[in-house]
């Protein structure tokens, strides 16, 4: 991993663990504030349909007294009590005074429950009504209370609870004016509507009377996982005393507060998320521009290490960074003048080293030389008869020895002047024609053999040059074998190069020597200038080939050269 | 004081009292106890409508003393063979429509034909169902039954598929009134003049066949009790014939009787029919009489002649359904309201739908109710006919023919046992309306059928008073 990606790393690491650690109490600081917050609400909303069936409690209880007072409760009375009440008109009245009323029940009764007419149940006029008779003889005048009634409603006559009511007939004791507002539908739908839950009516056996409004979705995982409170609910028994009439089930919803409680968190893991993608990018430029001399440094290193010995760095920077580049570049400076000093001081030793061997080279056949002129001199001045025959030796002596000093400046002059090669694509088969078509047999007493593999690739050569190498390397086997030996001649393809081997089955070359056998000079024949080899190795290296050698003493020797296949 | 100004400057110069017919009457104001739904004789319905034709129609006979009928537009009393088969009228001449056209015998066929006749959905069927192929024109194949034909414009020849006794009388019924067969204008004591939403207007006709009825309108209203009372009491109307008791205006019971039945469908119910049934049979038929308005006693059976008290009922012999639909008219409601809470006394919810009047009559023959409280407004008192009526409203047209023929051979009480099991007609109660006159109109008498002819109004000064009347 770079410095770079973990410096990184480390500036969102930072970022990130302080906020994380943070996120954990105030998520729990929100949760329980979020949860009072709903039992606040749950309590309010309780009083509120608390409030709302006291209130209903009134109204029944302001209907039946405005009923008991009313001018058409009394004119029924009088005519029920002079027995001029037909039962078909007092049972229209009831529904008419209930209907003009808005209420839900309504009836005037005897004493021990008979009814004379009901708005709510029509029907039962004439007949002891057990839910009113229960509520006269349970509670005073004027009081609410919640009592079941029975009721005709379009599905039939049902049991269902009501806020009633009861007050005495002005100036007609014998009757009782009753009145009940419905705890059903409206109650329900009402104190939804003001709690802003669900409330549910159900009679003291269970049964579901009406239900409005609705309980929400409950919180979602993240925000159960968060802490968020469930949907919770308060059951109001009507009466709260003694056997339950009617229950009120009221729900609220706490999906909102699973909400806010998701969403505060969703925000604060967007906000941690910001962060450390913020830091991140901060880390990333810090770590750039930190890393940008190193990466500068790096590259320096490595062009140095490829033999750039001159390489610069070339960034700006400060501190221990700008003085390592600094250093660096010294360093480099340094090298690079060191370098030069010792290439110049080699240059200086290889002409040392070619005066050294050109003195040697050319002193050797200057001693023959100048022993000739000597022995001509001395024959002249003696007048030696063998004078004539000492001349002729003598002079043909002089004349190999220069024509030897001419070859030796041949060869040192081309050693010298070796152009730069002018490569382009050839065959290999067409390489190795051309090569061993000047060799239609090898010399007398050597066999040539040919072992050339048919469709060989073409590599990209200066031909004159590489054939060069060919000729001095078939030479040198020649050479090496003598008067009667074999040299082979094979070339093949590899997936990447061009290889062709001269063997000879010659004595082979010393262990010691063949370190040796492609520098400069060096030679194991007594008339060798020691410079074909490394003419050929420097030839073939300027292809981006390389010349490798296999010899055992004694069974011979096999140079191959190996250059690279031109790419498809 | 619109109508008193003239009233009172002719009845000036009216006769002394004590003289019929000596003070002629500008317009006399009637309360009924609906809105007349239907006009067409053939399509009567309610007793409001039997009221309103008995001012606007005329039959070939009218109800007659003792049970009898008594020559109406025919001339004299009808011919009837010694079998009983054939019956003969003749018309008297020189009678007209209210639009000018003569009353002819082919005008009589086509009136009764018409009741026979399926595209004519009249609930009267029953008053021709003795007549000799009324079957056919029943079915659609024949216009006119081939017993009834009229060999002159002024004869009428009926021949009967069997002696029925009853026919007569119900020739003599309302429905059975003589209308012109083009624009059905009949040949009552007046014709309509107006129609409101609320009130009917009529105008004296003077080709009736009693001559020129002695008032010259009448105007027909149907206020609710509390607007009848006020009407009565303040002078805004003369008469009333309602249900209600109207103290101070010598109230009298009218017997046009509407009978009230329980209509139990077997169809709906299935095997619990029965069960419920006797439950409703089983219940205080008195006490639930006295929740109609007006006079009422408990039905013992479709029979309306049988004894008032019904015998007591067996009780329920199976389960009875949890749940039951009661359909009602809006004008039976506390009725309904009543069966409801004495069903639900005993377990059973029951589910009223309470229609109005108008519209119930077509919910009921939809017949998508498992109850029914049925009223049938009686066009004829006697009893077979009745019956038939009875049988008509319940299972159709041709259950009152079988129920007819059955009373004809076995008498009405044992048709009528056999009619209520098979029909599962619970009958509950029957009430008449009441008539009511302002004290200075006299001379109120009903028809031996129930109803009472207008045409018959005559007013005398209450001498008490020193008033002419309206």
């Amino acid at each position: 991993m770079s410095l770079r990606t973990r410096l990184t790393l480390l500036f969102a690491l930072f970022a990130a663990l302080p906020m994380a650690a943070a996120m954990v109490p105030l998520s729990r600081a929100l949760s329980e504030a979020l949860a009072q917050e709903y039992a606040a609400r749950l309590e309010q909303a309780t009083q509120a349909v608390e409030g709302e069936v006291r209130r209903l409690g009134a109204e029944a209880a302001a209907a039946a007294r405005e009923l008991a007072r009313s001018p058409e409760a009394g004119e029924l009375a009088r005519e029920w009590s002079d027995g001029l009440l037909e039962p078909a008109d007092a049972s229209a009245r009831g529904p008419d005074w209930m209907a003009a009323r808005g209420l839900d029940a309504l009836a005037l009764v005897e004493p021990r429950g008979r009814v004379v007419t009901s708005g709510h149940l029509p029907g039962r006029a004439g007949d002891v009504d057990p839910g009113l008779r229960d509520l006269l003889s349970s509670g005073p005048a004027g009081r609410p209370a919640t009592r079941l009634l029975a009721v005709a409603t379009p599905a039939g006559v049902e049991d269902l609870p009501f806020a009633t009511a009861w007050e005495p007939l002005a100036g007609r004791p014998g009757l009782r004016a009753v009145a009940g507002v419905a705890l059903g539908s409206r109650l329900a739908e009402r104190a939804a509507a003001l709690t802003g839950g669900e409330v549910a009516v159900r009679l003291g056996s269970g049964r579901e009377v009406a239900v409005a409004g609705s309980r929400g979705d409950a919180p979602g995982r993240l925000a159960r996982l968060l802490g968020a409170p469930p949907p919770q609910g308060r059951t109001l028994r009507l009466p709260a005393q003694g056997e339950p009439v009617a229950v009120i089930e009221l729900a609220l919803p706490s999906g909102g507060l699973g909400r806010a409680l998701s969403t505060a968190a969703l925000a604060f893991l967007a906000a941690l998320l910001g962060g450390v993608l913020a830091a991140s990018l901060v880390g990333h430029l810090v770590a750039r521009r930190i890393t940008r001399p190193l990466d500068a440094l790096r590259a320096g290193a490595a062009a140095v290490g490829q033999g750039e010995l001159s390489a610069r760095v070339e960034v700006p920077a400060s501190g221990e960074v700008g003085e390592l580049v600094a250093g660096f570049n010294a360093m480099t400076g340094e090298l690079a003048r060191v370098t030069a000093r010792a290439a110049a001081a080699e240059r200086v030793a290889a002409w040392r080293e070619v005066a050294r061997r050109l003195a040697h080279e050319v002193k050797n056949p200057l001693t023959p030389v100048a022993m000739s002129v000597e022995t001509l001199r001395e024959a002249w001045t003696r007048r030696s008869p063998e004078f004539p025959a000492i001349f002729d030796e003598g002079t043909r002596a002089i004349g190999e020895e220069v024509r030897r000093l001419t070859r030796i400046v041949d060869e040192f002059g081309r050693f010298a002047r070796l152009p730069q090669p002018e490569l382009r694509p050839v065959g290999g088969g067409d390489l190795l024609s051309a090569f061993l078509a000047l060799y239609p047999e090898g010399p007398p007493g050597i066999e040539l053999r040919r072992e050339v593999e048919p469709a060989l690739p073409a590599v990209q050569v200066d031909p004159d040059q590489i054939l060069q190498v060919l000729h001095n390397l078939l030479r040198n086997a020649f050479e090496a074998v003598g008067r009667r030996g074999t040299v082979s001649v094979r070339a093949r393809a590899t997936p990447a190069e061009l290889w062709v081997e001269v063997a000879d089955d010659g004595p082979g070359i010393a262990p010691a020597d063949r370190a040796h056998l492609f520098e400069p000079y060096f030679t194991t024949k007594e008339a060798g200038t020691g410079l074909g080899l490394a003419i050929s190795e420097r030839i073939v290296r300027e292809h981006a080939g390389r010349i490798e050698v296999e010899s055992e003493p004694g069974k011979g020797t096999t140079f191959r050269v190996r250059l690279p296949r031109i790419e498809q | 004081m619109r109508r008193a100004l003239p009233l009172a400057l002719l009845l000036a110069a009216a006769p002394a009292a004590g003289a019929p017919r000596a003070r002629p009457c500008a317009e006399i104001r009637l309360l009924l106890p609906a809105a007349p739904a239907a006009l067409d004789p053939a399509l009567l319905h309610g007793s409001a409508d039997l009221l309103a034709a008995r001012a606007l129609h005329a039959g070939i006979l009218e109800p007659g003393p003792g049970g009898s009928a008594a020559p109406a537009l025919a001339e004299e009393p009808p011919q009837v063979s010694a079998d009983g088969r054939l019956v003969r009228l003749r018309l008297r001449a020189g009678l007209r429509f209210h639009d000018g056209a003569p009353v002819t015998a082919a005008d009589a066929v086509e009136s009764l034909s018409r009741l026979l006749r399926p595209e004519t959905r009249s609930p009267h069927g029953w008053i021709a169902a003795p007549i000799e192929g009324a079957e056919e024109v029943r079915a659609g194949r024949a216009r006119v039954p081939s017993g009834l034909s009229a060999p002159s414009p002024l004869e009428l020849e009926i021949r009967l598929t069997e002696p029925a006794p009853a026919f007569l009388r119900g020739l003599a019924a309302p429905p059975a009134a003589v209308v012109h067969a083009g624009s059905l204008a009949g040949a009552g004591p007046y014709r309509p003049a107006a129609r409101a939403a609320d009130a009917l207007r009529l105008a004296a006709f003077p080709g009736h066949f009693r001559g020129r009825p002695w008032c010259e309108a009448l105007a027909l209203a149907w206020p609710e009790p509390a607007a009848a009372a006020r009407r009565l009491a303040r002078g805004e109307a003369e008469v009333a014939v309602r249900p209600e008791a109207f103290p101070g205006h010598a109230p009298r019971e009218l017997p046009l009787a509407t009978a009230v039945v329980v209509q139990v469908r077997a169809q709906r119910l299935g095997t619990s029919a029965e069960p419920v049934r006797r439950a409703l049979l089983a219940l205080d038929r008195a006490e639930l009489a006295r929740l109609l308005r007006g006079p009422a006693r408990p039905l013992a059976s479709l029979d309306p002649s049988a004894p008032a008290a019904p015998a007591p009922a067996a009780p329920p012999t199976g389960p009875l359904p949890p749940r039951l639909g009661l359909l009602a008219p809006a004008s039976l409601r506390a009725l309904a309201d009543r069966i409801q809470v004495k069903l639900f006394d005993r377990g059973v919810r029951v589910a009223v739908e309470a229609v109005p009047d108008a519209a119930f009559a077509a919910r009921l023959e939809a017949g998508l109710h498992e109850l029914a409280l049925v009223p049938a407004a009686l066009a004829s008192d006697d009893p077979a006919l009745a019956l038939a009526q009875l049988a008509t409203a319940l299972g159709g047209p041709a259950r009152g023919d079988q129920v007819l023929r059955d009373a004809a051979r076995l008498g009405p009480a044992a048709a009528a046992a056999a009619a209520e099991a098979e029909l599962g007609a619970v009958p509950l109660a029957l009430a008449w309306l009441r008539i009511s006159a302002a004290p200075g109109l006299q001379g109120l008498a009903p028809a031996p059928d129930g109803t009472f002819d207008p045409g018959g109004l005559w007013l005398l000064p209450a001498a008490s008073e020193g008033r002419a009347g309206p």
